[in-house]
Formats: structure tokens, sequence, C-alpha cells
């Protein structure tokens, strides 16, 4: 039996479009497969599109120092992926609307800056640039900020995207390049034949030499089948937006122990998420939001930026994150599984998606990696705890 | 903004001004308008017809005139997207156009939480039309403690459009069936002890028993044992060239100008589309004193091939019947052209509305060429049936099955209006278009049932009362399957709408657009939706749904690529808000 191609990547959000862009400008033959929502249905439709450097207080309020201190030492690798956006946006055949606004992330009690002033001392050792600025100073970078707002952390390489836009931008490329797209193909199994994979999806049976998983939250029930322990979670989170407003917040802003990042996008709404939970909807499986996790986001919205007070909520969905134990993503070869590899990344995915898309298409490609793979490798001990 | 507008309000006919002149400003400038009608009215009757910007630098203005579509909304004392038509005008109010993209007011500095009253009640009726006031009179008479809630203040719905505030029936005038009907109704559902609030927005369904809604005394958080959605319909217009001018707008929008109002917001006003209510419309607008160009219909003149279905709509409700020969005949004395066959396929003008074109049909669905006619018109007016406004149901799992032959949603209830959801009840055109009577036999019996559930004693002549609606509920719709037969017209499409026609007017994403995102490999509405923002504006795809399904179903090949049958999970996912609301009426501030 004949191959359908010489790569066939399960997922068509961010990550499988832009690993098809790279293995398809690499010359080979790349088949995206995605289920009945097209492509960028699920998280990266979903997500907020914010290219983060800090510590998130969700990492920060959940996890203990020790994991922290752990997790810090992949600054380096957030700004790499941050740099890589600004080198890659200019190559894509549309716009994504990337801007580097800075950062801010707003304490309103004394306990809130001391965290802060922890968060960046850690930040700063891993050479972020990041700066704690006083009461006086964030009322003069963020006039829009509420009046009890006793400081904040200000990382200026800092921005955000269109994930949406992004998605297509990378999918148009990667057609242009030859890549080719199925939607409607929800890989139910996936077995060796020999040197093939042999998935059974619901476009039928479909073969390549070599498979790249980037199917975000559904990859857990791919690789539990075939008795890989990763160790992968997800949570259903939320998101809301605004009617558009001319422009006023000119940054990403969180909040040092609230759930919470609040920013404008370049149409003008604004977009508060943070991590708010959402739940399943019974009757269509699809992510919903919740009242209490609605009234709550724009709580600590309307908390911090008071104006938004009258302005109309306009939309609200849910879409899943992923969870890897160690926080780093998946990429590369799965080791003792010929032609497996895997494109999959904790929360923060639309940070590091176009730079990890890459890493993972040079593993499949058998090309020099451009960045050491070692923390990111499947087959890694530190994602088996 | 145009100073030769045509509107003026309507006197004498019946009704009186009875609201205070009142003073509020626009952009600056002063305004008269009277005290209780819409500050949409007010600023028609002044002739202020655009009253706010697109994305794309165009006029907007009323549109739907209901509150679905959000395009006549305007800056009211600092709130942004305020909607014109569902605001009262106050003395002193400052109104400013819309923007795109709003203004937030300077930072106050600190902001309270909005914490949501709860309010229990055994059965919660949402919408106060035909259907929701029967139901909400139905479960009272059994007893049940009941709150009816609309999103006007003034309770009857877009079928009973009551006069406004400011206005009042002449003494010695007779209202007319729908005022009396309504106002009858109304009053019955008051003395019967129902707790009726108007003014409220739902914005979310979170479950049978978890309805939020913002209201004039702030947030509640209703938990009703039993809820009857009666949300009613809004009107379903295909894109054209020219249908986001000001001045174009629904005929139902026109007909509450009118009725609540008496305001005509033209000096020549053209009616086309499809179904009864435009004739109806026309009919009164010409008795009030206002004129009409010509009614456009695209159903053929009824001939001999309807004799049965008129014999049949005639044995069903003769009343209606007779009522239809009468606004034929008032139309005709005036010299009111009624012209079958024809359709509206273009709109021009400048700032706003000044020409209606219009044109017969191919089989293609578009203009045959040497057709046209051309009208001079300051209003244009575009009504082809109705789309239930259904997602409140659809958001709580209410199941639906999609109708391929008018290509709508149509809900799963049993005759009781029960719905596939356990305490959820549906009735009237929110559930499936059958019109008012059939509205109020539903509504009837949803109330009914919704109380009996309840374990309520139910008085006898209830439970006689219950017999005779089932009865009179079948004949209702016997009616309509006839007056559907009468006015059936190819459904209208995507046909008429040029590459540069927007198909999302909230946010002005044309088909040619839309188009190039399928070409580029979209093969979902979702997909399209995140390339262009199609379906992402105010009125959240309700009146772009469709148009976007056709062109995918087109591009799929799908046999016929006319108007498409979208099923229930082709639909774009109703999500909440309902209605846009402001955030600062659902922000609570987290537990710690």
């Amino acid at each position: 039996m004949s191959a359908d191609a010489d790569v066939i990547v399960i997922g068509g959000g961010l990550f499988g479009c832009a690993t098809a862009y790279y293995l398809a400008a690499f010359g080979l033959d790349t088949l995206v497969l995605e289920r009945e929502g097209g492509l960028g249905a699920d998280a990266s439709g979903a997500t907020a599109g914010n290219l983060h450097l800090q510590l998130s207080p969700s990492t920060y309020a959940q996890k203990d120092e020790a994991w922290i201190r752990s997790f810090s030492d992949t600054i380096p690798f957030f700004r790499d992926c941050v740099a890589f956006w600004r080198e890659v946006v200019p190559t894509l055949p549309r716009d994504v609307e990337l801007r580097i606004t800075g950062g801010l992330m707003v304490a309103q009690t004394a306990a809130q800056l001391e965290t802060l002033q922890r968060k960046t001392a850690i930040e700063t050792a891993q050479g972020l640039d990041i700066a704690l600025l006083s009461r006086a100073e964030v009322a003069t970078l963020a006039p829009y900020l509420a009046r009890d707002v006793l400081g904040a952390a200000w990382c200026p390489g800092e921005g955000m995207a269109n994930p949406m836009l992004s998605v297509a931008a990378f999918a148009d490329g990667a057609r242009r390049a030859g890549a080719r797209f199925r939607t409607g193909a929800n890989v139910r199994a996936m077995t060796r034949d020999g040197s093939h994979w042999e998935l059974d999806s619901s476009a039928g049976l479909l073969r390549a030499p070599r498979v790249v998983v980037a199917a975000g939250h559904g990859s857990a029930a791919l690789t539990d089948a075939l008795g890989l322990s990763l160790g992968l979670t997800s949570r259903v989170i939320q998101m809301a937006a605004s009617e558009p407003c001319a422009p006023f917040v000119p940054h990403l802003v969180y909040h040092a122990e609230q759930r919470m990042t609040l920013k404008q996008t370049a149409n003008g709404n604004v977009l508060m998420g943070g991590g708010w939970s959402a739940s399943l909807d019974g009757r269509f499986g699809r992510p919903a939001a919740l009242r209490e996790s609605i009234e709550g986001a724009l709580g600590v919205a309307v908390a911090v930026v008071p104006s938004l007070a009258p302005v109309n909520l306009l939309r609200t969905w849910a879409g899943y994150n992923v969870y890897t134990p160690d926080g780093r993503p998946y990429l590369g070869a799965v080791p003792g599984r010929d032609g497996l590899f895997l494109a999959i990344c904790n929360t923060y995915g639309f940070t590091l998606g176009p730079l990890c898309a890459l890493l993972a298409a040079e593993a499949v490609a058998g090309r020099k990696p451009s960045h050491d793979l070692a923390a990111f490798a499947p087959g890694r001990a530190s994602a088996r705890q | 903004m145009s100073g030769e507008s045509g509107a003026r309000r309507l006197h004498g006919g019946g009704f009186r001004a009875v609201g205070n002149a009142v003073t509020f400003t626009f952009d600056g400038a002063p305004v008269r308008g009277l005290a209780g009608e819409s500050l949409a009215a007010s600023l028609a009757a002044a002739g202020l017809i655009r009253t706010g910007t697109r994305r794309t630098g165009d006029g907007q203005g009323v549109f739907c005139g209901m509150g679905v579509c959000q395009e006549c909304v305007v800056t009211v004392d600092g709130r942004p997207g305020t909607r014109a038509c569902m605001t009262e005008t106050v003395a002193g109010l400052a109104v400013s156009g819309h923007a795109y993209a709003v203004s937030p007011p300077a930072n106050p500095g600190v902001w309270p939480e909005a914490i949501p009253a709860s309010l229990s009640t055994d059965v919660l009726v949402v919408g106060g039309g035909p259907a929701g006031l029967a139901a909400a009179r139905a479960a009272a008479l059994c007893g049940a403690a009941v709150t009816l809630v609309d999103e006007r203040r003034r309770f009857g719905g877009q079928y009973y459009k009551q006069l406004a505030g400011s206005q009042a029936f002449a003494d010695g005038a007779v209202p007319d069936r729908q005022y009396a009907g309504g106002r009858a109704l109304i009053a019955e559902v008051a003395r019967l002890g129902v707790s009726m609030i108007g003014g409220v927005t739902v914005w979310g369904a979170f479950g049978p028993h978890e309805i939020a809604a913002d209201t004039p005394d702030g947030p509640v958080l209703f938990a009703p044992r039993r809820l009857v959605l009666a949300t009613g319909a809004y009107e379903r217009v295909p894109p054209f060239p020219g249908w986001t001018l000001p001045g174009v707008m629904t005929t139902g929008a026109v007909q509450s100008f009118l009725r609540r109002y008496r305001v005509a917001p033209g000096r020549r006003i053209l009616i086309a589309g499809n179904g009864p209510l435009n004739l109806q419309v026309a009919s009164e607008l010409v008795k009030a004193g206002a004129a009409v160009v010509a009614v456009i219909e695209t159903a053929p003149a009824p001939g001999l091939s309807h004799a049965f279905a008129l014999a049949s709509a005639a044995f069903e409700s003769p009343d209606l019947v007779r009522d239809g020969i009468g606004y034929r005949l008032g139309l005709m004395r005036a010299r009111v052209p009624v012209l079958h066959g024809l359709a509206l396929v273009r709109a021009e003008g400048d700032d706003s509305v000044q020409r209606a074109v219009v044109a017969k049909l191919g089989a293609d669905g578009r203009a045959v060429p040497g057709t046209e006619r051309v009208f001079e018109a300051d209003i244009v007016c575009a009504g082809y049936g109705f789309l239930s406004s259904n997602e409140l149901a659809r958001s709580l799992g209410c199941g639906h099955d999609a109708d391929p032959v008018r290509g709508v949603l149509v809900a799963r209830v049993d005759g009781d209006g029960r719905s596939t959801r356990e305490d959820v009840f549906l009735a009237g055109d929110g559930a499936a278009m059958n019109g008012a009577r059939a509205a109020l036999a539903q509504g009837f019996l949803a109330g009914f049932a919704a109380a009996r559930d309840l374990g309520r004693t139910i008085p006898a002549e209830i439970g006689d009362e219950a017999e005779r609606t089932r009865r009179d509920l079948r004949r209702h719709l016997r009616f309509q399957a006839a007056l559907w037969s009468i006015y059936a017209a190819p459904r209208p499409g995507m046909a008429l709408a040029d590459p540069a026609t927007p198909i999302c007017r909230c946010e002005g994403v044309t088909r040619a657009e839309a188009q190039a995102a399928i070409a580029d490999g979209a093969t979902t509405i979702g997909e399209v939706k995140r390339r262009t923002r199609i379906g992402m504006g105010r009125c959240q795809g309700r009146y772009c749904g469709a148009s976007v399904a056709e062109l995918l179903a087109g591009a799929a090949g799908a046999a016929g690529s006319g108007p498409s049958a979208p099923s229930e999970t082709d639909v774009q996912a109703p999500r909440q808000p309902a209605r846009p609301v402001p955030i600062g009426a659902i922000a609570r501030r987290p537990e710690p």
C-alpha cells in the first residue's frame, strides 16, 4: 500500500499548521488532519493570543517555590520564542496583528507587591528584562489602571498577536509550500505497520512513514492508546471580549494574584481571560462558559481597569488548555517509536508555537536542531514525575 | 446627516400625543422629543436617520427596531452601545452618535462590584408577547407564582406593539384589534398578580433554574422552578446591495415607529419582501397619512392555484382573511401599487437611502435584465418573514430540528411546549414560526403544563379552556399552513449580493471577503469567522449566519447551491451573553 504523504500532522491548530509550514518548506509532502470544526477550532481559536515572558500568576499561585525555580530556566527559551515570532511574521503570507506592547503585572495589596518582588528577582536572575514600577510610575505609564494599584512588574518585551489570523497565516503559508489539509478527519487510532503508521480516521484509512501528533488536548487519547505515559492533563477555560473600544489599554495587563490577563486587540475589543474555569456543554460536548467565571473574570477586570464598567460585554467562549507535568512542551521524536513525533505544548502554547513548530519540523526532517531540545524531549525523565 | 429628511410625526387618526415635549442633545445639538417614546423615535422624528458610523466608515441607523440588530446603538450619558430603540427619551440626556470603536469613559478610579439579587419564583416567563402573556395568564390562573419579564418596558411584544407612553388613544377612538387585544391581555395578567418586570435583558441562560438578567434595578439571578421561553422572532432579510444604508430597515421597524410612537420615518416609504406583514404595515401607514410608494411582493399574485389555500385560510380564520382583503382595498383606494412577482434588488443613496430598484427575479435568483424599475424612496423596508429567537433555548440545550423547506431551526417540543430539557417550556414564534394566534394557544398550554408540573390543583374551567385551546391550536396551525402556501416564494438567499455587498452587517465583511476565505481553504462557518470576523459583531451572527452557510454549501458543491438548511450543529453555537450587556452589571469580586 502506498503512503498518503511523507508526513501526516494530526491537528490543525497553531502547532499543526506551523509545523506543516516548516515541513513543507523542507520539501516534505505534508498532510494535516483536523476534526469537524476546521483549522484553529479548539485551543488555537480560543486562546487570548498573548506573548508571555513573565511567570504568570497561575503558575506562580498554584506551584511551590521549588517548582517555580526549576521552571524559571525556561525563561530564556520564552524570550527566544517571542524573538522568533518577530522573525517569522514578516515571512507569512498575511498579517497577524503582532505587537510588542510590554506587559504589566499589577499589585493591589502589599502582599501582592511582595510576590512581585520575589518573582522579578527570579526572572532577573534568568536574564529577563523586567522592572518593578512604583505607584507613581504605574500611574504615568498606565493611567487607565485603578487608583489602588500599588505597583507593577513591567516587562517591555511582551505583547500579543491575533491567534485566529496566526493559524490562517501558517496554514496559507503551508498550503503555498505544497502542504495539504483535510478537515473532518478525526483520528481514532494509529498503529505502526512495518515502515508506515496507519491512521484509522473518520476520513478513512491514511498511511505515512512519519506522523506528528500536534492535537492539543486531543493528544492525550492518541498517546495513551500507544502506551506512552506523558501525563497530559487538560482543563476547559474561558475568555470574554468587550465591544470594540478606541485604544485605551496599550499593554498586556495581568494581576499578581487574581486570574486575569487583559488587553486590547488591534480591532479594539478588550479581551479578558486568565484561566477561569469553564464547563463542558453536556449536549454537544463543547466547552461552554460558566456564569460564576464570567462574573469573576469581569469583576477582576473592572477592579483593575474601572473604565470598562459601562462598556458592553460582547462574547464569551471557552476552550481547552493542555498541561504537561513539568510545564514544558514535548517536542521531537518519541524514543523507540519509529516515525512518531510530538509537537504538544503546555499552556503558553501561543507564545511558544512558531519556534516549537520549527523544532518539531527539524526533528521530523532529520535536520540539525536550531535549539537544544533535551529539556523538551518526549523521553525526558522529568516529564514522568 | 441629511437636512431634507421626510420624517414626521403623525397626528390625529384616533391618537393624541400625551408625552411632555422634552429636549436632549445629539452630538451636542438640541433635539426635541416626547417623554415616553424611544430615543430612536425621537431621533427619527427629528430627521436623524443616520445615528452612527460603521467599521467601514459608512453610516448606520435603525434596522430591526426591536433590540436585535444593535445598529441603532448610541452613547447615552456616557454609556456606549445603548440601543436607541430600547431606551426611553428623557429630558436632558446627552446622546452621541455611535462609532465602531466606542469611547470608554475617563478612569473613575475604582468600580464597585455588582451583586445580583436572587429571585425565586414558581414560573419564570421570558418574553411579554402573545405567547408569554398567555403562559403567564394560564400559570397564574392555576395558582402558580409567576414572574413575567420583557426586554421592553412596555409589554405586548412585537405583535401587540402597544402605544408608548408618549401617545394615547383619542377620546372616543376605537383601538384596532391588535391594540385592544394586547391591552386586555396585559391588564388581565396584571390583575392575576403576575409580577411583571419590564426593561429586563436576559443575558445568560445557564440552566433551567439559573437565568441571569440585567434589570432597571440592577442585576438579577432568577431561580424559577419552571421556565417558559417565549422569546419571539426577528425578521429575516437577505443581503442585497445597499442594505446597510441608513433608511433601509425591516418592515417591523417601520411598524414600530408607526404603532408605538406615531412617527413616519420618511416621506416616501417603499415596502418590499414576502409575507402578509408587508401589506398590513403598508395599509396602516396609508391610513395614518404616510406615503407608501409601492409594496413589492416576491410571491406571485394569488390566482386560481391558491383557491384551495385561500378557502382553507378563510375557513380557519375568516377574520384574518377579511383583514387581508381590507389591507388590499385600502391600498388600492390610496393608489399604492402592490406589485407581485418582483423583488427589491438594490437600494441606492449617498448618506442614506434615496432610491430602491426592483426587478423580476430569474431562476438563478438574480434580476432579469430589462425588468428593473426605480422608485424614489427615503425609507426602504425589507421583510422576508421571520427567524425564531432561539438562542436562550439552544444555550440550554433544548433540542431543535432543521426545517429544510424554510431553512430554519424548529424547537423539538411536545403538545404542551415541553422541550427536551427538563423544566423548560418553549412557546410561540421563538420555538417555531406559526403566528400570533398559535402563539397565544401554545403559551396558554405551556403555562398550564408548567403549573400542573408544580402540583397545582387545576380549576375545572381552566382545564376546559386547555381542552378548547388544544383544538384551537390545531386550527391555527392549519391557517398558518394555508397562509404560507399563498405566500410561497423562493427562499431569499445570497443571489442578489454583489462581491462588495456586506454580508456581515456588524463587522462590514463583504461577500467577496467571505468567498476569499473559502477559496483560501476555510471549510466551516467557524473558520470563515476566524479569518474574516464575520459573525463576531454585536448582533452575534443573527443576520449573517445563513449567508455564510449558503456560501459554504455552494463552495462544497452541495446539491442546488441555493439557501441551505443549517442543522443544529452547523449554526453558530449560542454563546453568553445572549445580548451585549454592560461589564459593570456583571462584574463581581472573586472570592479571595
